[in-house]
């Protein structure tokens, strides 16, 4: 992080011959995914430790960091296709890290299949864009497309937006998610559910800004038609589930379909990569936080539906603080980070035209609040089925701690982390 | 030239010739064989076209690596080959489909463009001059360690994650072999391990009841 943190304002400029831009832009998101990665290396070292697992969880983490950082930054279709499947492949490998077990097996096997089904078309779709421009270089493509046939143009973007829309499980490829995030455990969830949704944020706003000029595609309106669906569907599931992991990972679907709102309206308006931006890092916060805490639980009861967090206020109270605040925060209640966020987003999308897509938004929120609200009320107002201390272990600390303070401290100040992500909007174009 | 064309008869016939062997030889082990001996021409007719670093790669990633392996898993692998051929006449048509399907359409590509592609000049250009001295393999080193140095890593990067992903969910460890654990020699710690015992002058140690011997 050190040595990402100075070039957040440096100038923008290319390597590798075009491939590959240092902007503040990257720098960012390459700040992002660090912080989410140690984080979730605390809960994961402390969740693996002493078992078999304990040096492969930390190699994998690494390995899919460093496909998220350098999907942030590459600017060239081939480095696109092979930073996606670094980011996959590790992901799928921290999902079955338990390998005797039965769930993790399953949902390793759904989430391969469908990584595989979805790069490949995405990697169909970004052939066309080379057809069309014989470039690979983004900026090159932007700027050559001009004289193309608007049809292709928009297949090929709705191919490429199959790859994306699978790591940040937007409805429809969203199906992976839920089966991944039960099976896995809580810390391997966690990291699944933030950073390659961060990298594929970052990627797809440089794809959008720099090589998809927005009179070539309509895609404001239908990444705004797919974040309207994707929170709907992700709230609506949300609301029936009994598994916590699987109520995140609805919920995780559900956040994403609020970001993407920003992104919609990305070229319309200067707030919207700001207000992305600063959503990933308190989104960040809180889930990690939560997958956290969910990890202490599920080591504690072996399970990790409502009866095993009924009364955690009384059994384990800092847990239970914290798990509150990240689920309020998620909910969007001031003044956690989680509300600053989600009014950065709606003002993105209202200055961005979207009128309508911000009052289904806010429609959704409130609808969300029912079921975190819950699981709130079942941690503090139950007396608990038995009593048992949650496994205390400095990394879960740590990791629980560092995400409730930036939890707090992002929504107490926003101006804190929105600056940063102010100075890192400005992209290499 | 006439050496030439000769060459190129014999790599080409013996080529259609054991690839028509690799499909028809009754004993898995000599089609595997076979499909050797098919790679070793396709890289003579590669070395005849003066693209010498592709029948090297060839030979040895394809001869070397691939069809090994595919004759180990042969051998290895019990496999029943009269039961999978069972279902052969069951699969033809479409496996007559698909191939009728892949042949009309190169038929069709080489009725519209023949055999002056597009592509194929622009290929072209970036290969180097016949008489600048540069070989293929030396252009070919020029590009991917310059412009391309960063792809080369990354896609190695790739290839060692899957390979240590492979590794990490096939390994089975045997019950009953003793090994050593560094998780749990590292986790140690000092409670555990030993037993600080006040002997005062004059007393015998009388060893605790857990038995530490």
């Amino acid at each position: 992080m050190g040595v990402t943190a100075p070039m957040l304002i440096a100038a923008p400029r290319e390597a590798f011959c075009g491939t590959y831009a240092v902007d503040p832009f990257r720098g960012f998101y390459q700040l992002v995914i660090e912080a989410g990665a140690i984080i979730t290396l605390f809960a994961l070292a402390a969740h693996f430790r002493g078992t078999e697992q304990e040096a492969q969880a930390p190699i994998a983490l690494l390995m899919a960091s460093v496909g998220g950082m350098g999907l942030a930054a590459a600017t060239d279709l081939g480095l696109i296709v092979l930073f996606l499947q670094m980011v996959s492949f590790p992901s799928y490998l921290l999902v079955l890290l338990v390998r005797s077990d039965k769930p993790a097996q399953e949902a390793t096997f759904k989430y391969f299949l469908y990584g595989a089904a979805a790069l490949a078309v995405m990697a169909y779709g970004l052939t066309f864009l080379f057809g069309l421009t014989g470039s690979l270089n983004l900026r090159i493509i932007g700027t050559s497309l001009a004289g193309a046939d608007r049809a292709w143009i928009a297949l090929a973007f709705g191919l490429v937006l199959v790859g994306y829309g699978f790591e940040m499980t937007l409805v429809p490829f969203h199906v992976w998610a839920p089966d991944a995030f039960q099976g896995a455990t809580a810390p391997a969830s966690g990291f699944v559910s933030v950073v390659p949704k961060v990298a594929a944020f970052a990627g797809l706003l440089r794809l959008l800004l720099e090589a998809l000029p927005h009179n070539l595609v309509p895609w404001p309106v239908m990444l705004a038609i797919i974040a309207a669906v994707t929170m709907s569907f992700g709230n609506l599931m949300a609301l029936r589930q009994t598994s916590l992991k699987r109520l995140l990972a609805y919920s995780s679907i559900a956040q994403a379909g609020y970001m993407l709102m920003a992104v919609a309206a990305a070229e319309r308006t200067p707030g919207a990569m700001p207000a992305v931006g600063y959503y990933l890092v308190a989104y960040l916060c809180m889930n990690l936080a939560a997958f956290a805490v969910l990890a202490q639980v599920e080591r504690m009861f072996g399970r990790d539906d409502y009866v095993a967090i009924r009364g955690l206020g009384r059994c384990a109270p800092w847990s239970a603080a914290a798990l509150a605040l990240a689920l309020l925060s998620l909910a969007g209640i001031p003044p956690l980070a989680g509300f600053a966020g989600k009014v950065f987003l709606l003002m993105a999308a209202i200055a961005g035209g979207f009128a309508w897509l911000a009052v289904v938004a806010a429609l959704n929120m409130a609808l969300a609040l029912y079921y975190y609200a819950a699981i709130v009320a079942e941690m503090y107002f139950h007396e608990p089925e038995r009593t048992k201390a949650v496994a205390a272990r400095a990394g879960y600390a740590w990791a629980i701690g560092l995400c409730t303070a930036g939890t707090i401290a992002f929504g107490a100040i926003p101006t804190l982390a929105l600056s940063v992500a102010q100075l890192g909007s400005s992209m290499l174009r | 030239m006439a050496l030439t064309a000769f060459f190129f008869y014999l790599f080409a016939i013996l080529a259609v010739v054991s690839g028509a062997m690799v499909i028809t030889a009754r004993n898995p082990v000599h089609a595997v064989l076979f499909l050797i001996l098919t790679f070793f021409n396709a890289a003579g007719l590669f070395v005849l076209l003066g693209a010498e670093f592709l029948a090297m790669l060839l030979i040895i990633v394809y001869v070397g690596a691939v069809a090994v392996l595919f004759l180990f898993v042969v051998m290895m692998l019990d496999v029943d080959f009269a039961e999978l051929r069972a279902g052969f006449i069951k699969n033809a048509p479409i496996g007559l489909v698909v191939g009728g399907v892949v042949l009309a359409e190169l038929v069709a590509l080489f009725a519209v463009y023949g055999f002056e592609l597009g592509v194929g000049k622009t290929l072209a250009a970036a290969a180097p001059e016949a008489g600048s001295g540069i070989t293929n393999t030396e252009a070919l080193g020029r590009i991917i360690y310059t412009k391309y140095v960063y792809f080369f890593q990354g896609a190695g990067l790739v290839l060692l994650v899957a390979m240590i992903g492979a590794i990490v969910l096939t390994l089975r460890h045997k019950e009953g072999v003793r090994r050593q654990s560094i998780s749990a020699q590292v986790n140690r710690h000092p409670a555990a391990a030993m037993e600080v015992v006040k002997v005062a002058p004059g007393q015998a140690i009388v060893p605790s009841s857990e038995g530490q011997g």
